[in-house]
């Protein structure tokens, strides 16, 4: 206990330490009787073991294979349920899926697609406009599930970077040529997912 | 480079000629059973007793090797969304489906965008009336 003329002198009632600390911890005396004595402790010091213990683990680590994955000649594992570059699919007839309902406009939370629809001339409503601006888009993977139709997809593919922005502004043909050229891929992850849809 | 050991034994596995040119590629000696080639001439390797992670990987034909130039039917096996290579899938294409190309970006070929709607407003021409 502080003495009371101490705790006046500090202004205050309680000890410092008993603010941030449980009541139990308030013994900050070491029992050095169990454990390592002083002269252990002071070779331990001295002597650098613990420095030659960490440099023993690097040696080992240095004999042994690395995990590295060398890519682009080994790439890592992916999930059929990658969320990468986007696609228009279209029906197996060749038929474009997309029929412009605008769900993927309306539930991006970026903001990144832009439809224009009016009437095709058989009387079929489709996008005149599908613009994707891939620099928005987060990949959050909203618009493949928002699609009631299957038809804007993200596709696995991570390989698409560019040297100018305007290239990953994505237009419809640009999207339709993606799915027709994924689509081996994409039918077979959206197979391989299906039970859980 | 990996351990002197494992780049030893795959020397000795693959050969000194394809170690070589991997080791000038890839940076690392492999060794491991030929699945397929695809259409670009890309060379597909399999061995399940490498370190996990490396059991599958491509000898790029080009010089410049880019991931792109995997078609994605290789990728697919590449990236182990699969476990039976392309060649065995009987995939049937259908007559929509375009082919397999690279990044063409930095190059002519390259995708530029343009606007598929038709313009909703136009410059402004000014026609100036002739003086009476």
């Amino acid at each position: 206990m502080v003495p009371l003329g101490i705790k006046a002198a500090r202004f205050s009632t309680t000890s410092i330490r008993s603010h941030a600390a449980p009541a139990s911890d308030n013994n900050q005396q070491v029992d050095y009787s169990k454990g390592p004595s002083a002269i252990d402790k002071a070779s331990q010091w001295l002597l650098l073991t613990e420095l030659m213990r960490g440099m023993w683990i690097v040696l080992e680590q240095f004999f042994r294979p690395p995990y590295t994955i060398y890519y682009p000649y080994e790439k890592g594992a992916l999930s059929p349920r990658f969320r990468g570059e986007h696609a228009l699919r279209r029906y197996a007839t060749g038929e474009e899926r997309c029929i412009a309902c605008k769900l993927c406009e309306a539930i991006c939370p970026a903001q990144a697609i832009t439809i224009e629809a009016e009437p095709r001339e058989d009387g079929s409503r489709r996008t005149t406009r599908y613009d994707i601006d891939m620099t928005k888009c987060i990949y959050c993977g909203f618009c493949q599930e928002a699609c009631p139709v299957d038809a804007i997809v993200e596709g696995p593919n991570y390989e698409f970077v560019t040297e100018t922005h305007e290239e990953l502004l994505y237009n419809k043909e640009k999207l339709l040529a993606n799915g027709d050229k994924w689509e081996v891929e994409i039918a077979r992850n959206l197979q391989a997912d299906h039970p859980y849809r | 480079m990996s351990t002197l050991g494992r780049t030893l034994k795959n020397i000795m596995r693959a050969g000194p000629a394809s170690a070589w040119k991997q080791l000038n590629t890839m940076g690392d000696t492999k060794f491991g059973a030929l699945i397929g080639t695809d259409a670009v001439g890309n060379k597909f390797f399999e061995n399940n007793d490498e370190i996990f992670g490396r059991e599958r990987w491509v000898e790029y034909a080009s010089s410049d090797p880019d991931p792109a130039q995997v078609a994605p039917d290789w990728h697919m096996w590449l990236t182990k969304f699969v476990q039976e290579p392309p060649t065995e899938m009987n995939i049937q294409p259908k007559k929509f489906w375009g082919e397999p190309t690279p990044n063409y970006t930095g190059t002519r070929n390259a995708y530029v965008p343009y606007n598929t709607v038709r313009p909703k407003y136009n410059a402004w021409e000014p026609e100036v009336k002739s003086r009476e």
